[in-house]
């Protein structure tokens, strides 16, 4: 059940995009992701699959949270403040937002039903 | 030598003189051939050694030793570089358990114990100690000792695995390095992190029995105050090789490579 969707563009054929979502926005680094900015911006093969990926998240929201989480180690707890993250974080790097989105911090107080 | 052949041939020796009219010439041009064959290591000639005065061809182990020195020499240049080395190399088991941290605190619900869950099913954990703080971190004053030790102004973070290379493994962490940095796109800004498998680096095979790493249990976290840890299976696991450019100078550094488990094998 838990498989990340592999219908995600270039996520299979293209290792960076793996690597960008799995390690630049998993657990460890995550909070230097404003690190990318430039890059995403750029014109390199990568870059346009990650923007390509990102944006297909967007409109179809494929993978739930919890598919997320155990991609990244990052817990969103819900899809929509996922999607709000990918959002913000789309806006960041191809838009005019300017500051990075703020991750979930991993020590805050799960919901109700992560208790057990 | 020459001068014990001399006095034999000129006695007439028979096993040199036999059959050679033994004349002051002779006697002159064998001791000249004698000489000059002392002085001419025709093997190392050949094997293109040229030895100066004093100096040994290195036996074996003189070689191994050397090898050892240029991997540690190695490895110490790349925990000045990063914490590569300092957090997934040097690490006891202790200290690789230590960086999970102790599970948040539970709550009582009928008599049970309840844990908090992260998303992906593994229990939370809070007072994570970063290796990289070395042997004494645990003896660091608080809040400092749960900090980055590259970034005090961080809370160190730790995932659902604390891994590392096994003890010794030097070599392997050396290869591993190696071959990861032959993978990077320079032209890349910043430096794209490298994952792979460790047969790219070390020919084919199950390279699990490399790497060590432990998780708490997600069925049972603690039993009788103690935390439940469990061995980290390592099949189908891949390493990652984050790097970045020093500002100042432009060389690349090593921030880490770990080796990343894969969930699914480790419930």
């Amino acid at each position: 059940m838990m498989e990340f969707p592999q219908s995600i563009p270039h996520f299979s054929d293209d290792r960076e995009v793996e690597t960008f979502f799995r390690t630049m926005l998993g657990l460890e680094y995550i909070d230097d992701v404003h690190l990318h900015r430039e890059w995403a911006r750029g014109k390199k093969p990568s870059a346009r699959h990650v923007r390509e990926a990102l944006e297909y998240l967007l409109r179809e929201r494929p993978a739930t949270s919890t598919q997320w989480a155990r991609l990244t180690e990052v817990s969103f707890w819900e899809d929509d403040r996922l999607y709000g993250y990918l959002q913000k974080l789309y806006d960041y790097f191809y838009g005019d937002r300017a500051d990075p989105p703020v991750p979930p911090d991993p020590e805050e107080i799960p919901p109700e039903k992560y208790w057990h | 030598m020459v001068h014990d052949m001399g006095k034999a041939m000129a006695k007439g020796h028979r096993s040199i003189g036999h059959g050679l009219e033994v004349t002051r010439k002779n006697l002159n041009e064998a001791e000249e051939n004698i000489r000059r064959g002392l002085h001419t290591d025709h093997r190392a000639a050949e094997d293109g050694i040229h030895l100066k005065p004093g100096q040994n061809v290195l036996k074996k182990e003189d070689l191994e030793d050397e090898y050892r020195d240029a991997v540690s020499t190695r490895i110490d240049g790349l925990r000045q570089e990063g914490h590569g080395p300092q957090r997934h190399l040097d690490p006891t088991d202790q200290m690789l358990k230590d960086r999970l941290g102790v599970p948040t605190p539970p709550r009582m619900v009928d008599n049970q114990l309840e844990y908090h869950r992260m998303e992906h099913g593994y229990v939370q954990t809070e007072r994570k100690i970063d290796p990289a703080h070395g042997p004494h971190g645990k003896q660091l004053p608080e809040p400092d000792r749960y900090m980055d030790a590259e970034d005090p102004t961080r809370r160190h973070k730790c995932g659902a695995f604390s891994t590392a290379f096994k003890p010794g493994e030097d070599e392997a962490f050396m290869h591993a390095e190696r071959y990861a940095r032959q993978q990077l796109d320079l032209s890349e800004d910043p430096l794209r992190p490298v994952r792979f498998p460790p047969g790219k680096a070390w020919g084919p095979g199950d390279h699990s029995e490399r790497f060590r790493g432990f998780y708490i249990d997600p069925e049972r976290p603690v039993t009788h105050g103690n935390i439940n840890y469990k061995p980290v299976d390592f099949q189908g696991a891949d390493l990652i090789a984050v790097y970045r450019r020093d500002e100042r100078t432009g060389d690349v550094r090593l921030v880490t490579m770990y080796p990343e488990p894969v969930k699914e094998r480790n419930k």
